[in-house]
């Protein structure tokens, strides 16, 4: 295994060679469970509510840079949006359609924002959050009516 | 209703903060090696019932994809090529946006099933209890039964082993002995691991322009005929023809294919042979607005050789000055496919019909799209 190594932005890179002597023995690792059980409320307004409040949080953890983190409200945001999908047949006929494709946008973009996130891509992490906001607003604007 | 976050395997995150550029060098298989199991959700018991519903149609041994989905053992290795591809939308390879105007038939995962899969595939992918599940190979039967016509290309095409690509046309039928009007058409792969789609059109003997596109073919989908009472006109004296586009996956580069397909041709049936309305194509170009001479019902839209990531959207603008969405969709190079809208749609005599594209980019017109709004009058 080999670490490339740069100490500034565009300095010099410094390799770093490790060797393993035999290949791990490790064996697969089954979690415990969730690390935090997030309740999904039953009443939309408050789904919504704590939407409004991921997406914020996601944005604000973006800003500062704390990519690692964001996948933690992101995948809040996720569970709070298929949650909001089962209660499509709420809306209007018109805009069932815009909510369960606001829905599987912030899917994918939560994802995104994971992957994006562990590599600390500052540009992937930003579309994704970009496009789980749009979404997040499109979701909010049809349930809003 | 409890929703959970999901544990998260974590392999360190990169502090930039600290002004800190690290570049893991490691092959990520090394580190898939370590990778702790945190998905709740299993191959067997949930990954494969949506994989074989929504992906059996090519991802399948001998199918056109490069991988078969349709057992642990095909899938595993691919997980990291699946979130790829489910996060950035390329796959299911449907691209219609329903938000704008509603379609018919659309190939998509649920918000579920695309967050099912992607669990299992960011999360260890876990086998599950059961032991088997069943693997699976192409379609070798209609999708729709029996066609009224079916025919075998001429000759078989020989692909070559240096070729991984290529488009041959070749003239079903010389001349059509009467008018006569089709409801849909099918291909039934000679050989399925290299058809990756087929557009069916007539057109006057001695080349030319299509007059009518019948089908744009895809593997995996079943052919959609129109709503009923339209249907494709093919005109006594012209040629019905079909230009398949084949391609190699990984697996069979550098090796010599062949395929010798068989099209299926399904005719209005009854009165509607006879009092159909046969469905034309209006040609529409970004950025300007095409005025339709006659009262027309659009139907669908489809463009062709568009490239990919493109965001194209039709309007139209009746003469009242009411703006009405015809149909979006982003394009997909390789992916063109006509998309259906779910109801016809009214367009007075006199509507103009805007075509508008929006390059990858966010900015930017994309003018080389060719896209046709099919109606009937």
């Amino acid at each position: 295994m080999t670490a490339k190594v740069r100490f500034t932005r565009g300095g010099e890179e410094y390799r770093f060679d490790f060797t393993f002597a035999e290949p791990s023995l490790d064996k697969t690792v089954v979690s415990d469970g969730p690390v935090s059980l997030f309740e999904v409320p039953d009443d939309v307004k408050e789904v919504r509510k704590l939407l409004v409040n991921r997406v914020a949080t996601i944005t604000e953890l973006v800003k500062k840079g704390a990519f690692s983190e964001v996948w933690v409200p992101a995948f809040q945001a996720k569970d709070l949006a298929i949650a909001l999908d089962l209660r499509t047949p709420q809306l209007a006929v018109a805009d069932r359609p815009v909510a369960h494709v606001a829905v599987e946008r912030v899917v994918r973009a939560a994802w995104a924002l994971d992957a994006a996130g562990d590599i600390g891509n500052r540009a992937d992490v930003e579309e994704a959050s970009n496009a789980l906001n749009d979404a997040a607003r499109d979701l909010e604007r049809v349930f809003a009516r | 209703m409890t929703g959970t976050t999901g544990w998260k395997g974590r392999m360190g995150g990169i502090d930039r903060t600290a002004g800190l550029v690290l570049v893991l060098a490691a092959a990520v298989a090394h580190l898939n090696a370590h990778k702790p199991v945190t998905s709740k959700y299993t191959y067997t018991e949930d990954v494969y019932p949506i994989v074989k519903e929504h992906c059996g149609g090519c991802h399948v041994t001998g199918g056109i994809a490069p991988m078969s989905l349709m057992t642990y053992d095909e899938a595993r290795p691919w997980a990291e090529s699946i979130r790829l591809e489910l996060t950035s939308g390329h796959m299911p390879p449907w691209y219609g946006d329903p938000s704008v105007a509603p379609l018919r038939d659309e190939h998509t995962l649920s918000p579920r099933d695309l967050d099912v899969i992607l669990t299992w595939a960011s999360g260890g992918t876990p086998q599950g209890t059961l032991t088997k599940t069943a693997g699976a190979t192409p379609r070798r039967t209609w999708a729709k039964g029996r066609p009224d016509l079916a025919i075998q290309l001429p000759t078989a095409v020989q692909l070559p082993a240096e070729k991984s690509d290529d488009t041959r046309e070749f003239v079903l039928r010389e001349a059509n002995d009467r008018d006569r009007t089709i409801a849909f058409a099918d291909v039934l792969p000679g050989n399925p691991a290299i058809v990756h789609d087929a557009t069916i059109f007539t057109r006057s003997q001695g080349g030319g322009p299509p007059a009518a596109v019948i089908s744009t073919w895809l593997p995996g989908e079943a052919p959609l005929a129109p709503a009923a009472g339209f249907g494709f006109l093919w005109r006594a004296g012209e040629q019905l023809v079909v230009r398949i586009h084949y391609k190699k996956n990984w697996k069979l580069e550098n090796k010599p294919a062949s395929d010798r397909s068989t099209v299926g041709v399904y005719f209005a049936k009854g009165t509607l042979a006879t009092t159909s309305r046969a469905i034309r194509a209006v040609a529409l170009q970004p950025g300007r607005a095409t005025s339709i001479d006659d009262a027309m019902l659009a139907l669908a839209v489809r463009a062709s050789d568009t490239p990919s990531d493109v965001r194209v959207r039709v309007d139209a603008i009746r003469p009242d000055g009411s703006r009405v969405p015809v149909a979006a969709f982003l394009t997909r190079a390789g992916w063109d496919q006509r998309y259906w809208l779910a109801r016809p749609l009214e367009l007075p005599k006199g509507s103009r019909l805007e075509l508008n594209t929006v390059a990858p980019s966010g900015a930017g017109r994309v003018e080389s799209i060719r896209l046709w709004l099919d109606g009937a009058s």
